[in-house]
């Protein structure tokens, strides 16, 4: 199925990408972004919260933004 | 919630700022001329070096096949900027119904949208920050949205705070990473500006929110070990914003352990300006205690007055029946006296 992902973390990225059907939002993350917790990220799906057990439909829209990111001092 | 009017005319503004503009055509079309003008160009070397074999030129075919193999590695790299050029995804087009659905999305995030149409800026709040147990209120982050998605990034962006608890002396810092009002992406900065030139304002936005609810110790304009500039003076420890007291001698900073108060008048102090009286030992100020030239120093609970001779003299040098040692002297050879008389009396 295809959803539009946008990925917030480093340099970012937003495109639609093709994912096997019947993913969860935890099983996406787990394949998008091993080794990372997803409370470091705001996940929204089609603009609103999510459950992690949350089935992805295709055409989702779903975005992830780092929680915690360094500024700096010019 | 933003009225729907106010919604719909922000998100057609947003939209015509926001259009792709159709790709100049001259560009690739330059490009493609640029390839057919070189294929002539090494079709005509690739003649000459087999004219050069057959009439056995062996330096002059050396030097052609030189000259073509550098114009088909040019040719190799015009070719794949093409092919990325072809390649590359169309811009993705927000249409109204889109930036409506995005600028709604925003409210629900921050809860409210303020837009200013004279300074064409969108404008949320966020809640009171605090880093490392130093408040720093809540900020207002604003976006100016006339560069469209051609913005810098951060540029587009100022973020104001809204009860500013500054640290001493940096009157233009109100963060840790804000500078005049300019926050410092750090990490953010190519996520920011990718989100602004695809119109994800609210990504844009909660990009500049995960900066500024995060501190990073090891690039700030000032630290936030710094940032209230007071520390108690006698143990070092950080003080926070109103809770410091300060010594009525010399009025240096203390924390609530430090600091004693004057056993004479009762005056909070700091350990330099303290001193123990010579006689009770007690700390008092300098207010408080007598330092003769000469002598020891005393505090006027110690001074009591003689019961002979009415003099003031310290504590303990008064004797159990409260006499100076001048007067006990006196008094012990008076009693001296009559003991002598009797020894001339006694009959042998």
């Amino acid at each position: 199925m295809k959803l539009l992902y946008i990925n917030n973390d480093g340099g970012g990225f937003a495109d639609t990408i093709e994912v096997e059907d019947g993913l969860t939002v935890a099983a996406f993350l787990a394949e998008r972004m091993p080794g990372r917790k997803a409370d470091d990220f705001l996940i929204r799906v089609n603009r609103l919260p999510t459950a992690a057990d949350q089935l992805l439909q295709t055409g989702d829209r779903i975005s992830i933004t780092p929680t915690k990111i360094e500024g700096a001092s010019a | 919630m933003l009225p729907f009017p106010i919604l719909l005319r922000l998100a057609r503004r947003l939209e015509t700022l926001w259009a792709p503009k159709p790709e100049s055509p001259t560009r690739p079309e330059r490009a493609w001329a640029s390839l057919r003008t070189q294929l002539t160009e090494a079709e005509s070397l690739r003649w000459r070096i087999e004219q050069a074999t057959a009439r056995r030129l062996d330096c002059a075919t050396a030097s052609l096949k030189q000259e073509l193999s550098t114009l088909l590695k040019v040719m190799g790299r015009r070719i794949e900027e093409l092919r990325v050029n072809n390649d590359a995804p169309p811009p993705r087009a927000l249409d109204r119904c889109e930036w409506i659905r995005e600028l709604r999305h925003l409210e629900a995030e921050f809860g409210t949208l303020t837009v200013r149409w004279t300074d064409t800026v969108i404008r949320v709040v966020t809640e009171p920050v605090e880093l490392k147990e130093v408040p720093l209120g809540p900020f207002a982050v604003e976006f100016n949205w006339t560069g469209g998605p051609s913005a810098d990034g951060i540029r587009a962006f100022e973020v104001k705070a809204l009860k500013p608890n500054r640290p001493s002396g940096r009157s233009d810092v109100t963060h840790p990473h804000i500078e005049d009002d300019i926050l410092c992406a750090g990490e953010a900065k190519d996520a920011l500006s990718q989100a602004v030139a695809d119109g994800r304002l609210v990504d844009a936005f909660q990009l500049v929110h995960s900066v500024l609810t995060n501190y990073n110790p090891h690039s700030a304009y000032v630290s936030l070990n710094e940032w209230d500039g007071s520390h108690c003076a006698q143990c070092g420890r950080r003080i926070r914003s109103g809770e410091a007291s300060s010594c009525e001698g010399c009025d240096c900073e203390l924390c609530d352990e430090c600091g004693a108060r004057c056993e004479g008048c009762g005056e909070l102090r700091c350990g330099d300006c303290l001193e123990p009286c010579d006689v009770c030992r007690e700390r008092h100020c300098r207010a408080c205690l007598v330092t003769p030239a000469q002598g020891r120093s005393f505090c006027s609970a110690c001074l009591q007055v003689c019961a002979g001779c009415g003099s003031s003299v310290l504590k303990d040098e008064l004797d159990s029946d409260g006499r100076c040692p001048t007067c006990s002297t006196v008094e012990e050879t008076d009693d001296s006296a009559p003991e002598t008389e009797a020894a001339d009396t006694i009959p042998l």
